[in-house]
């Protein structure tokens, strides 16, 4: 089987992780499939955000550089019928992702008259079974890698999620159900594909939103979507990481701020913590944390982590805080850390309870 | 049991900054605990902002605890020509909330000058962004602002407020507080 191997340069994580989970599904032809690599030196194809650092980086190395041609020989394939693919001009990753999933459908509704074809006695082709079984291997593959809602809580209540153009989602998690609202519902219908493969979808065109519905961005949908019910695992793109780090704080003004939220940020940016560590500097649930790290994850805000800068499992060490000049030189002066943190810390936590900071509470 | 040290500290500095009309008078009283004082004058130049008062050396504003403790509020003038305030008000700061007004011709570019002008207490201790009327500018984005953070050197908290709003102050406060906090583990 020919696997034609694909590298993403500059792309942020939530970019690739969706990119490498829409690779895994498309087979190009019957056994020739896409896959994504961590490395490029090995790939045949690079997908690159021409404007990050990396991207020019690549650009800049002798022997790289855009070509608009594709020569493609199978193995299976006589010389004269070998392809060659031209790309008009610089593909844009939205429009390439919505290829993606356009081709991922097709690919599905063929398996599903596959198998209804099967199901009801009809001879195949001995041809069509490696691509079938290929489709299957995708699809389940499909599953596993999107699949971050696949362990819900089923204790949950149903939880209505308004999104942009009076789209209305109602995700119900003890009866895996997601139900889409709205005259743009069918537009939403992908977004929330990606986001819940294991639950069953429901779509409803409704003329007319709800009056007074209250509309989510994408951002605050994204971010809604992995606190209520992204919870209990971790995204494919994250699930290896052994330490995370923020490359931005995501817009909380905008998203609204969990009871921990800003104390996990101000601990991630630009600095790496495994998850042990970060429930040790904030007294977050496990659920919670993984409901953030996921938010973070799909809004673009995650960094990843190379294996060898890993920490040790250490446990968090302290170091003095900077110290403002007005404090007096005794404290400044004096190397021992701990008093000083809980001095600070004693004080903020009075003016917490003094100015009654209420964040947002999930429900 | 409070220790030696704990008790030294005993007050927090927090300064507002951010240009003419960008709401720090506002943010400033919205959580004060205390009638903040202002020290406003005619606004002359009426080319910046068309508000008729305007801060020209400082607005202070408080919020004290029953242990005699306090978080000290101070907003700075927005014009620059009376930045000879600022670097006066920024001693000592612990933190440094910058408010950007989305609706000023080049909101990136107040950025920088307001970021250059405390780049000691930024990277000293902690800085917040507070950005307001951030609808009314479909050009530029919070995430906009938070890549010129980044290209400055600094991943800073971005928010998008509306300083009218106690809880949205209290927000910013709140993210400075957490840095203040969460600087002290490696």
């Amino acid at each position: 089987m020919k696997r034609l191997n694909c590298a993403a340069i500059g792309l942020p994580l939530n970019e690739k992780l969706l990119l490498g989970s829409l690779l895994e599904l498309v087979a190009l032809t019957d056994g020739h499939v896409f896959g994504l690599l961590d490395d490029e030196v090995e790939a045949d194809i690079v997908f690159l955000d021409p404007d990050s650092s990396g991207g020019r980086a690549y650009m800049a190395k002798p022997n790289t550089g855009l070509v608009s041609q594709i020569h493609y020989r199978s193995e299976d394939l006589a010389a004269e019928d070998s392809v060659t693919w031209v790309l008009q001009s610089p593909l844009r990753f939205g429009s390439l992702r919505i290829m993606l999933i356009d081709v991922v459908e097709k690919r599905r509704s063929v398996m599903q008259a596959l198998s209804r074809a099967q199901a009801d006695g009809l001879q195949l082709k001995n041809s069509t079974a490696p691509g079938q079984q290929n489709a299957i291997a995708a699809h389940r593959k499909f599953e596993h890698l999107i699949g971050m809602l696949q362990k819900l809580d089923p204790t949950s209540q149903p939880k209505l999620l308004h999104g942009p153009q009076g789209v209305q989602i109602v995700v119900d998690s003890a009866k895996l159900k997601v139900t889409i609202t709205g005259r743009e519902a069918a537009n939403w219908q992908r977004q929330i594909k990606l986001c819940s493969q294991a639950m069953s979808l429901v779509i409803i065109q409704a003329p007319e939103p709800t009056p007074g519905a209250i509309v989510l961005t994408r951002e605050q949908f994204y971010w809604e979507l992995s606190k209520h019910i992204g919870s209990l695992v971790l995204l494919p793109g994250i699930a290896g990481f052994e330490t995370f780090c923020l490359t931005r704080w995501p817009d909380l003004g905008a998203l609204g701020a969990g009871p921990f939220d800003l104390r996990i940020c101000a601990l991630l940016s630009n600095r790496e913590f495994s998850m042990g560590n970060i429930m040790r500097a904030v007294p977050i649930a496990n659920s919670s944390l993984i409901g953030f790290l996921n938010g973070c994850a799909l809004l673009g805000c995650m960094r990843n982590t190379p294996a060898d800068l890993l920490h040790s499992a250490e446990r968090p060490k302290i170091r003095p805080l900077p110290l403002p000049a007005y404090l007096t030189p005794a404290i400044v002066n004096k190397p021992a850390v701990t008093p000083e943190r809980q001095g600070f810390f004693g004080l903020l936590g009075k003016l917490r309870s003094a100015l009654s900071f209420n964040p947002k509470v999930d429900a | 049991m409070s220790t030696p040290n704990e008790s030294k500290i005993r007050e927090i500095k927090i300064l507002i900054t951010g240009p003419m009309g960008a709401g720090k008078t506002t943010a400033l009283a919205a959580v004060s605990s205390v009638t903040p004082i202002k020290t406003e004058a005619t606004n002359s130049d009426l080319a910046q902002h068309s508000k008729t008062h305007t801060t020209v050396a400082l607005d202070y504003g408080e919020v004290e605890l029953a242990g005699g403790e306090r978080l000290r509020l101070y907003g700075t003038p927005g014009q620059r020509r009376f930045n000879v305030m600022w670097q006066i008000l920024a001693k000592g700061a612990l933190g440094v909330v910058i408010l950007i007004d989305m609706t000023r011709p080049d909101p990136i570019a107040d950025l920088k000058d307001y970021y250059a002008d405390f780049q000691s207490v930024i990277r000293a201790s902690s800085c917040v962004i507070g950005v307001g009327r951030s609808s009314e500018n479909s050009a530029l984005s919070t995430a906009d602002i938070a890549a010129a953070c980044a290209a400055l050197g600094s991943i800073l908290p971005v928010f998008a407020v509306d300083v009218r709003q106690r809880n949205d102050v209290l927000l910013l406060l709140e993210a400075l507080f957490s840095q203040i906090e969460m600087a002290a583990f490696e």
